[in-house]
């Protein structure tokens, strides 16, 4: 009964467009009044659901992001990669992948990822001649490497949810398959770019590399920074992410001398919403969580998913496919924070390794990201473009058949995703 | 994962601006950052130990978490799927907004009542907290006071739908 | 009116002895009351989100039904629980018995029953040794400096502020990969807790046995709970919870304690020195460490610190 109410009482709120964080607490309110487990509970997993150290990297990586934005280091990075790419067909579109995959080594976060490289890219690509519609698509799927290329908001709450795999190992696991599928994206690209003449327009003068090096070396060192902080262990998680935000805010204040006073607070209000809206989410999704658990519910879930499958290849697969689905209308903190005490049951049942099994599920949802009908990253690249969702499907759909590509690899060899947190010891 | 950018020209837009929300929000990130850099700084500079900040730290983040749930309250930016929503007629849909938000609104007198009764059993029990030995209330009560400024923005809407039924 | 199930707190589960402990007390409860009684143990504090310092109000409330708690972790909702985190009170597991077992032990309980729980039987968590990755620990002198992960009471940040170090307050979560990194030197557990989380392989290469402090454990249940049960049945739980306590604790003590150090030996065999304090080097230690003490005995109740101490004095 009370595990009925738990999840139709979710999925019900959900239906009607409740907030998702509304609806995971509600239900799982409701399910601990039912079996009556004690309703004191509930503020007290709200409160402890946030009030964890490990947390605090995820609205400071958040504001780091912002920062690095705000000061104009895509712009330059862009400068750089055009200068080195060359105005070849396509080649501008090839240049947002690269922007989108270094700008992912600072933020944390696809739509943010996304939102600082749309802008800048977006108006240059159209007056090269690409349809807004494909330049939109383009950097919504380049921009989901963030979540896998270190730093990564969705790497930090999976170790929170599951304390064996360290945020380190985590974000080392992450780097190879963030680059493939970043790179995967480039086939797609340049065929299509080929195929329709896109990019054809001469843009003026390529970009000296030198001096366009100069400019975006201060945010090329961003992820050296954070990376080299943790690896050296000069930092924890969350040190690098506010060394990132200082360190950006002096490249932003004397350096460039693009950020003002005004700008930072924006970035401050911008970031803390932003991530409220992540926290709120888990403070009431631990809720759900704590009723779902102390009901036995996930356990009993998992079993007889592993029961009525059995085999090991084949519930991978499902998995996956059935995380393709999820990542088409939600986002991927709530689909950890939904499936992730159901997974992790399944996991141990079969003895994968727990940072594997988060690089892979975090490569699902970065697909996700992009896919229509709800894709955050997307959304705010359409909506700079100033195009429909709808639009870009046709050149979508290319970039998720890429990335599947490269999750099949990730799937297919452990060994893609774990080969560098073994070499750097993490495991 | 956000930002779910809100509608351009939200007619449901709220009539006290979320300036102070979005301030104190603000005001509440730079804080943690501070704190924490501070903590990197001094202990790498110096012997002396400033870990007990962490405890400021993780307590600013419960603060900024209802701050900003609060401003994106207002400017409808939480997670929420309307695509099903969207397609049903004019007149349901206002319905089911009535009733989605106002789920939202039990939800946070859920916190603001239990928050309340927790932070209550804290002060009478003269818990301390783990870290610096403070009075653990004093932070706790934060959560059901925050969410009582949430509730008010989710019974802003509310109202805001209602109006716009009768006009 | 029964409950179909209860649930039982635990910060470790299997195979920890606190663990072990927690399962068979549950299985000594079902055995005893004839099934009456059905308890489901949650290791990781998982029923407060794993914030072990949130345990004991949850328990109070009635979130949680029963549970093996620690002192360190309860102390701040109970502060004469701090009395055994005070820096070298207890020199061995005689002293801990002495006071588990006496006046101190009996005192304890009856302020734990004003705080709406029943307190039951005391178990064992153990001394709590020091380790770290840079060098042999022997004198004060050697902790200078070093980065110490501590657990959450102000107590043991003044301990180890006193002694010269850096103490951290870390989760558990962050502080294994601070400690394989090297953002953390140091760290203090049970030499149990050293061995199951394979400290060996964070670069904790250099271990201290100076058992600075111990960490009893409690057995305890919800009053509401333990109320809601025939008289019958209650004696049944305290017979179990006595029975399960002392299995956990010669458990906690196996391979550590008297002529059986086969922990120790295991441990050097993963390439940790092993440095054994002597009585005058841990009087450094001691002496180091004494306002630390009588700041803490004047907080915690001047009495019972008294007491604790004959208690001691006296042991055989
Ligand atoms: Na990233
Ligand atoms: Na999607």
């Amino acid at each position: 009964m009370a595990t009925g109410i738990l999840f139709l009482g979710f999925l019900a709120l959900m239906l009607i467009g409740a907030p998702l964080a509304v609806a995971l607490g509600l239900a799982g309110s409701l399910a601990i009044l039912d079996a009556q487990l004690g309703i004191l509970s509930v503020p007290t997993n709200v409160y402890t659901g946030i009030a964890k150290y490990p947390l605090l990297a995820i609205p400071v990586f958040i504001l780091a992001g912002l920062i690095f934005e705000r000061a104009g280091v895509a712009g330059r990075i862009v400068a750089f990669a055009s200068s080195l790419v060359g105005p070849r067909n396509g080649g501008l579109a090839v240049v947002a992948i690269l922007v989108c995959m270094v700008m992912g080594g600072i933020s944390g976060s696809g739509p943010a990822d996304a939102a600082a490289v749309a802008t800048v890219m977006i108006p240059s690509m159209r007056k090269a001649g690409y349809p807004a519609p494909f330049s939109a698509g383009v950097i919504a799927a380049a921009a989901a490497t963030a979540i896998l290329i270190p730093p990564s908001v969705a790497f930090i709450i999976y170790s929170v949810l599951v304390p064996q795999a360290s945020v380190p190992a985590l974000f080392a696991a992450g780097v190879v398959p963030g680059l493939l599928a970043g790179l995967s994206l480039i086939v797609p690209t340049v065929w299509l770019a080929r195929r329709h003449g896109f990019g054809l327009v001469d843009t003026g003068p390529r970009p000296p590399v030198w001096e366009s090096f100069k400019g975006a070396i201060w945010g090329l060192l961003a992820p050296v920074i954070i990376l080299g902080g943790l690896r050296t262990g000069l930092f924890t998680p969350t040190e690098a992410a506010v060394v990132a935000v200082f360190y950006g805010l002096a490249v932003g204040l004397f350096i460039y001398r693009t950020l003002t006073w005004r700008a930072l607070y924006e970035a401050l209000a911008e970031a803390a919403e932003m991530a409220a809206v992540v926290l709120l989410i888990l403070a009431l999704a631990s809720v759900f969580a704590w009723a779902g658990s102390t009901l036995g519910a996930f356990d009993r879930l998992a079993g007889a998913a592993v029961a009525a499958t059995g085999n090991e290849t084949l519930i991978l697969i499902l998995l996956n496919l059935a995380l393709l689905a999820l990542g088409m209308v939600l986002d991927a903190v709530s689909i950890f924070l939904i499936l992730l005490p159901l997974l992790v049951p399944i996991m141990q049942a079969f003895g994968w390794d727990p940072v594997w099994f988060g690089a892979m599920i975090t490569m699902n949802l970065a697909i996700g990201q992009f896919t229509p009908p709800l894709a955050v990253n997307l959304m705010v690249t359409t909506r700079v473009a100033g195009v429909t969702i709808e639009s870009t499907v046709p050149w979508v759909l290319w970039m998720v058949a890429a990335m599947l590509g490269a999750l099949a690899l990730v799937v297919a060899f452990p060994g893609l995703s774990l080969w560098l947190p073994r070499t750097l010891g993490y495991l | 994962m956000p930002p779910i950018p809100g509608p351009e020209e939200d007619p449901d837009a709220p009539r006290v601006p979320v300036t102070i929300e979005r301030a104190l929000a603000a005001l509440a990130m730079a804080a943690i950052c501070l704190v924490t850099f501070g903590n990197v700084v001094v202990r790498y500079f110096t012997n002396v130990s400033f870990a007990f900040t962490e405890e400021y730290a993780i307590f600013l983040m419960v603060v900024m978490t209802f701050l900003g749930s609060a401003a994106a309250v207002a400017a409808d930016r939480h997670i929420r799927i309307t695509a099903l929503v969207d397609r049903l007629p004019r007149a349901w849909r206002r319905w089911t907004d009535v009733a989605a938000w106002t789920s939202a609104l039990i939800m946070f007198a859920v916190i603001i009542w239990y928050g309340g009764r927790l932070t209550y059993d804290q002060w009478r029990f003269e818990e301390t907290s783990p870290g610096l030995g403070n009075p653990q209330w004093l932070y706790t009560v934060w959560m059901p006071v925050l969410a009582g400024v949430v509730a008010l923005r989710v019974l802003g809407r509310i109202v805001r739908l209602l109006r716009r039924r009768r006009a | 009116d029964y409950k179909a199930e209860y649930k039982l707190s635990t910060v470790l589960g299997k195979p920890f002895p606190w663990g072990v402990g927690g399962e068979r007390w549950a299985e000594l409860i079902r055995e005893k009351t004839d099934g009456r009684i059905n308890v489901k143990m949650y290791p990781g504090t998982s029923l407060v989100n794993g914030d072990q310092t949130k345990e004991f109000t949850a328990l109070r409330q009635g979130v949680i039904d029963l549970a093996i708690g620690s002192t360190i972790n309860w102390s701040p909702q109970v502060k004469e629980l701090n009395l055994f985190s005070l820096p070298f009170l207890m020199p061995d597991y005689k002293a801990i018995d002495a006071l588990t077992r006496g006046p101190v032990g009996e005192e304890l309980f009856r302020i734990l029953s004003t705080k709406d729980v029943e307190p039951l039987a005391w178990g064992e968590n153990g001394f709590r040794e020091l380790s770290n990755s840079r060098h042999p620990v022997r004198t004060p002198a050697d902790l200078k400096g070093l980065k110490v992960r501590v657990v959450g009471s102000p107590l043991f940040l003044d301990t180890f502020t006193a002694l010269g170090a850096n103490p951290t307050q870390m989760s558990w979560a962050d502080a294994q990969p601070a400690l394989s990194t090297g953002a953390v030197d140091g760290q203090e557990n049970p030499l149990s807790v050293f061995v199951a989380a394979k400290m060996a392989t964070l670069n904790q290469k250099n271990l201290t046995l100076w058992g600075y402090v111990a960490d009893p454990l409690i057995f305890v249940v919800n009053k509401e709970v333990w109320n809601s049960w025939s008289p019958e049945d209650r004696e049944a739980v305290r017979a179990a919870a006595l029975q399960a306590a002392e299995e956990e604790v010669a458990l906690a003590r196996k391979g550590i304690a008297g002529d059986d150090t086969s922990v120790l030996s295991d441990i050097e065999g993963t390439g940790v020195s092993v440095v054994r304090l002597t009585e005058e080097e841990k009087d450094a230690f001691r002496q180091a460490t004494r306002a630390v003490y009588d700041k803490w005995a004047r907080q915690i109740g001047p009495d019972l610190v008294k007491q604790a101490e004959t208690s001691i004095a006296d042991r055989n």
